[in-house]
């Protein structure tokens, strides 16, 4: 936002200038209009209109500048402060809210159901696995195992044509 | 215009005759091998869904009599057991497994050899029923050479081979009584199953070739399969082992090897010494307590305690299956002096072979159907009652 103290500056500054009516008119309608501009465009930067000076007219735009950082104070003014504060503690706790549940959510992922430990066909067919069954459950557990590798295995029971096939590795 | 030299047929010649005899040579090799006709009946092999696979278990069991879907389903798997019969035939049966991997290895021919076995024992039912007994009970004997060769050098192929030869005492049990007096048939049969039985490895000779498998694993590059072995033996990560592996250098595992070849020697002496059936199993008990019970106190004794098969389980198994077989045996001779005599005789032969659980022969029994042989003594102390194996005899 474009400072009171710094136009004010700028204006003194440039005390010489000389301004014609529409210099002055197009200056106060931009130090009328002027909300958060740049420095340059605030003022006039070289307001030499017709060979010589007007501290008048500067005074009274000086003086409009003023009412008009005054207006827009009292237009800022105009929002209640408890109201400012209630929604910036709203947005504050909302944000606050999001991260939190966020990551609480990172932390702590939504109980799924257990899942059974998936050991593969392969896997139970290894001699390790086998001795273990067999040191467990002796030839029943031996045979249970050997059965359950054989039911996931098994590739006789899935029968696939030619025309399958054929349709599998054209990808349609 | 361009001439062909004098030496290129010669070369052209020479190499076709190399080509074709490393052919010969490559497909010789494989015919000999009989594991390729089997992984191609594995392949084949039509899969019954559970109602006709309870079917086909109480068929060869002999509770129910053949139905039509019975004899599909045989049928149907007809290339199967062809291919299976040749193989069985065959001299050599190399798996293929890379023994390297230790005790990692995985046995997938294992379930289907199963599941053929049990198709065969229904097909020599089925036979017997349709009087084709010659064929049936060649199929027995085609389920104990399938058990030879399925034996490899794990115990747990081992344990494989001897249920396939259980199936086949099974299958012959109820095959004998339907055979018509016929002692040529009996005598052949007879041999051919002694022949079976000899060719079958003892289990001291499958332990010694289980530990060198097993002993590629206990190697610092292994040390993770050690550490799954000790999580699916005791699933607790209080374990001793565990923290003992995860520190482990080679020097830790080169001591276990040592150990676990010096214990194993030590099991195998014991498998050899000619004790009776309950010493036997009392000393394998013995010798298992203590040396799993070392590895608490004995670093070098871990990985002993975690590969050490249940050897006197499988003692008894090995007992159970050779008494079944004996106690066939004697019935043949019993089957074999009715062909003769017309009548059973009054007692066994003088030379009968024994029941292992007690080290006698086999208690005879004649009832109204036909006999049984009892064993003289229990396979466990807490058993009912001891075995005995019932025969019909045709009226």
């Amino acid at each position: 936002m474009k400072p009171v103290r710094d136009i004010e500056e700028t204006i003194r500054r440039k005390l010489h200038v000389t301004a014609g009516p529409a210099l002055h008119d197009r200056v106060l309608a931009r130090i009328q209009n002027a909300d958060v501009r740049p420095k340059e465009t605030a003022v006039a930067p070289d307001g030499e209109v017709n060979g010589g000076t007007d501290p008048a007219v500067l005074g009274e735009l000086v003086a409009r500048h003023r009412q008009s950082m005054g207006a827009r104070h009292a237009i800022r003014r105009t929002l209640p402060l408890p109201f400012m504060t209630k929604a910036a503690a709203a947005a504050a706790v909302v944000v606050i809210a999001a991260l939190l549940a966020r990551h609480s959510l990172r932390r702590e992922p939504a109980p799924t159901p257990p899942r059974r430990a998936t050991v593969s066909a392969a896997e139970l067919l290894t001699v390790r696995r086998l001795n273990t069954v067999h040191r467990r459950a002796g030839m029943q557990g031996l045979e249970r195992q050997c059965e359950e590798a054989a039911e996931r295995v098994d590739i006789g029971h899935t029968k696939m044509s030619i025309e399958d096939l054929i349709a599998e590795f054209n990808g349609s | 215009m361009k001439t062909v030299p004098e030496t290129t047929p010669r070369i052209v010649v020479c190499m076709v005759v190399t080509l074709l005899a490393l052919g010969t040579v490559t497909w010789a090799q494989q015919a000999g091998n009989a594991s390729l006709l089997y992984y191609q009946a594995f392949l084949l092999y039509e899969k019954p869904d559970d109602t006709m696979a309870q079917m086909i278990t109480d068929f060869r069991k002999g509770t129910i009599g053949v139905n039509a879907t019975i004899i599909e389903h045989i049928e149907k798997n007809r290339r199967v057991i062809d291919y299976v019969v040749a193989a069985a035939n065959m001299p050599t049966c190399d798996w293929g497994y890379d023994y390297r991997q230790g005790a990692d290895l995985a046995l997938p021919n294992l379930p289907a050899v199963r599941r053929i076995a049990f198709l065969l024992s229904a097909e020599a039912r089925l036979l017997a029923e349709q009087g084709d007994y010659a064929t049936a009970l060649d199929r027995c004997l085609t389920l104990r050479k399938m058990a030879l060769q399925t034996c490899d050098r794990t115990l747990i192929s081992y344990l494989v081979g001897i249920a396939l030869n259980g199936l086949a005492n099974g299958s012959l049990q109820g095959i004998l009584g339907l055979v018509p007096d016929d002692a040529g048939q009996l005598n052949r049969l007879r041999s051919q199953l002694t022949h079976t039985q000899e060719k079958f490895a003892p289990l001291a000779y499958c332990l010694g070739q289980e530990a060198d498998v097993c002993a590629q694993t206990m190697r610092i590059e292994k040390a993770d399969v050690i550490l799954k072995m000790v999580q699916e033996c005791d699933g607790s990560s209080a374990d001793p082992a565990l923290a003992r592996i995860q520190q482990a250098d080679e020097a830790f595992f080169e001591r276990n090897r040592t150990h676990w070849f010096s214990s194993t020697a030590l099991v195998i002496d014991t498998l050899e010494s000619s004790l009776p059936y309950s010493e036997m199993c009392a000393k394998l008990g013995e010798l298992d307590k203590r040396l799993c019970a070392e590895a608490q106190d004995n670093p070098d004794a871990t990985l002993t305690a975690i590969s050490l098969p249940a050897v006197g389980r499988i003692y008894q198994l090995t007992v159970r299956q050779q008494t079944h077989l004996n106690a066939i045996q004697t019935a043949i001779d019993l089957y074999i002096a009715k062909a003769g005599t017309g009548r059973l005789p009054d007692a066994l032969p003088a030379d009968s072979p024994r029941d292992l659980f007690s080290g006698e022969p086999f208690e005879y029994e004649r009832t109204d159907g036909g006999f049984i042989l009892r064993c003289r003594a229990k396979e466990y102390p807490d058993e009912d009652k001891p075995h005995e194996y019932e025969f019909i005899v045709k009226p």
